[in-house]
């Protein structure tokens, strides 16, 4: 009875809360690197079934469908939104932007997926050693190890992946490694576990690897970025209407409790 | 007898049973591809025909005494809801009307049928099209999953629901339409079921739109409108059964009085 209104417009409330969290993240990241939005699926819950339908309704009528009243809402699950985000030019050597649908393999703690994690921000830099490093935080390194000597110059990465330059001494442009992309099945089942890096799970299909330009994997261009794909408009359209119906709700829970106070209050 | 009490106490049950389906409503009322509940009443006809019984002329006052009020089946709006554009290719909306056949994992061994009007579909694991809710997935005209290329990241889904990669057919989505409305029952996480399972291709203007979602069919403002006159008619009913109380209070009072 009113108890399910009550609960009813709880459940609703609370979806509008995690809705509004999600919405929150992604204009919060509005200028991070490589940030893919994110938005909230609701479906609606179970339903309570008051008759069954086919039930004898009196006078050999059977009733023709059923009588059932709907539980609430919940969100089913965040989903990632991988579309392509806009190209920032930087023009600074280790900047790299993926042209399509590959992720950068990087060494993140073993205790993070199998210690392999996956990012589509480039914002790469070299750590003391010469190594290409994600220039976020923890300064994760990339997978395979790509080791520029201390005399390189003139660095150039091709869309293909082949990191080149030319060292002091040497005619011809030396190669130093080749980056490699891998891809998902199922991009939206990634974990997201924060410093722009995805794991993976048991619903987004193992990675599958190769060369950039191959099998949809995307190219690299050197010195750009891919920058968020969180488009404001829309997040804050979401954010209005997720508001609204929140207080929507809220107006449920004012009507459901009036209603009990009124019965509670029949003998007086 | 008291038969104002009577009437009165069914016009509060009706109402609240009212209020968890506008509740219901507005909950879901961003979730994709909800179509609304409505709770329909009827007049419940007077006792005595309720009963199996005749009109007495000598009765008239008491024959033609209403019953209060009854609860009709639960219907849902099937409307057409708002289309919102997305962009993202995985996402399908259906024009007119149908559903999307798919298979519930949760659910084996039943003769009936799994339609869905939410189309915020994923690749799974297994390449296959599926449902991002509930992982259910989307069932071809030929009754198996649509499998997709893992290789190939491109897709495009055209009006009839046809589904191409790199311009290659791959499959063909099952629009479909139950055979009788009235099988129609909400089963939860986007899930309808259609009782028995007997459909019928969806009528020949349905269409599936790339790159847009189906928005709820719950409008606010009629919600609203319908929480305040029914939470108002509860407060009326609640009211007319104090009156009603009070009645019998002062016929106990003064009848009941031995002297």
């Amino acid at each position: 009875m009113s108890y399910i209104a009550l609960n009813t417009a709880a459940t609703g409330m609370s979806a509008c809360s995690i809705s509004l969290d999600v919405t929150a993240n992604n204009i919060a990241n509005a200028n991070t690197t490589g940030f893919k939005a994110s938005r909230a699926n609701f479906e609606d819950l179970f339903y309570q079934e008051l008759a069954q339908p086919g039930l004898p309704a009196g006078n050999s009528v059977q009733r023709p469908t059923g009588l059932y009243v709907g539980l609430g809402t919940q969100v089913s699950g965040t989903q990632i939104n991988f579309e392509q985000g806009p190209a920032q030019a930087t023009g600074l050597t280790y900047d790299m932007m993926i042209e399509g649908d590959g992720f950068f393999q990087l060494q993140v703690p073993a205790d993070l997926g199998e210690g392999i994690g996956y990012t589509r921000a480039g914002n790469f830099t070299l750590n003391s050693e010469g190594q290409l490093v994600l220039a976020n935080s923890p300064g994760y390194r990339l997978q395979p190890e790509i080791q520029i000597p201390e005399n390189a110059q003139d660095v150039n990465i091709s869309q293909d992946g082949i990191v080149s330059g030319s060292v002091p001494g040497q005619v011809d442009a030396v190669e130093f490694g080749q980056i490699t992309l891998v891809r998902f099945v199922n991009p939206s089942g990634l974990e997201t576990v924060g410093n722009n890096v995805y794991i993976p799970t048991l619903a987004s299909g193992q990675p599958l690897e190769g060369e950039p330009t191959l099998d949809g994997l995307g190219g690299i261009r050197q010195g750009f970025l891919e920058a968020s794909n969180s488009d404001p408009v829309t997040e804050l359209v979401t954010l209005i209407k997720t508001q609204r119906t929140f207080e929507m709700n809220s107006q449920v829970i004012q009507a459901s409790s009036e209603t009990l106070r009124n019965i509670t209050n029949l003998r007086s | 007898m008291n038969y104002g009490f009577h009437l009165a106490t069914a016009g509060v049950v009706t109402g609240m049973r009212r209020l968890d389906t506008i509740a219901n409503n507005l909950a879901n009322a961003q979730t994709v591809g909800f179509k609304a509940d409505y709770l329909n009443l009827e007049a419940r006809r007077p006792e005595n025909l309720e009963n199996g019984g005749v009109y007495h002329d000598a009765n008239r006052a008491l024959d033609a005494l209403g019953g209060g009020k009854f609860f009709k089946p639960t219907g849902i709006d099937l409307r057409q809801g708002a289309l919102r554009q997305t962009g993202r290719n995985l996402d399908i909306a259906l024009e007119g009307e149908g559903f999307l056949l798919v298979q519930n994992p949760a659910v084996s061994g039943t003769r009936d049928a799994f339609v869905t009007r939410a189309g915020e579909l994923v690749r799974d694991k297994d390449s296959r099209l599926a449902l991002a809710g509930s992982g259910a997935t989307v069932q071809g005209i030929d009754g198996n999953p649509i499998v997709l290329d893992a290789e190939d990241p491109d897709l495009v889904i055209d009006g009839t629901g046809r589904v191409f990669q790199s311009g290659n057919e791959v499959g063909r989505l099952a629009l479909v339409m139950p055979t009788d409305k009235s099988n129609l029952r909400k089963e939860g996480r986007d899930l309808m079921r259609v009782l028995g399972g007997q459909t019928a291709a969806a009528p020949a203007g349905t269409g599936v739109k790339q790159g847009a979602l189906e928005e709820s069919t719950v409008d606010a403002v009629l919600a609203l409108a319908d929480l305040v006159k029914v939470s108002r008619g509860i407060e009326f009913s609640t009211k007319l059964m104090q009156y009603q109380d009070q009645l019998m209070g002062r016929l106990v009072d003064v009848f009941g009085r031995f002297s």
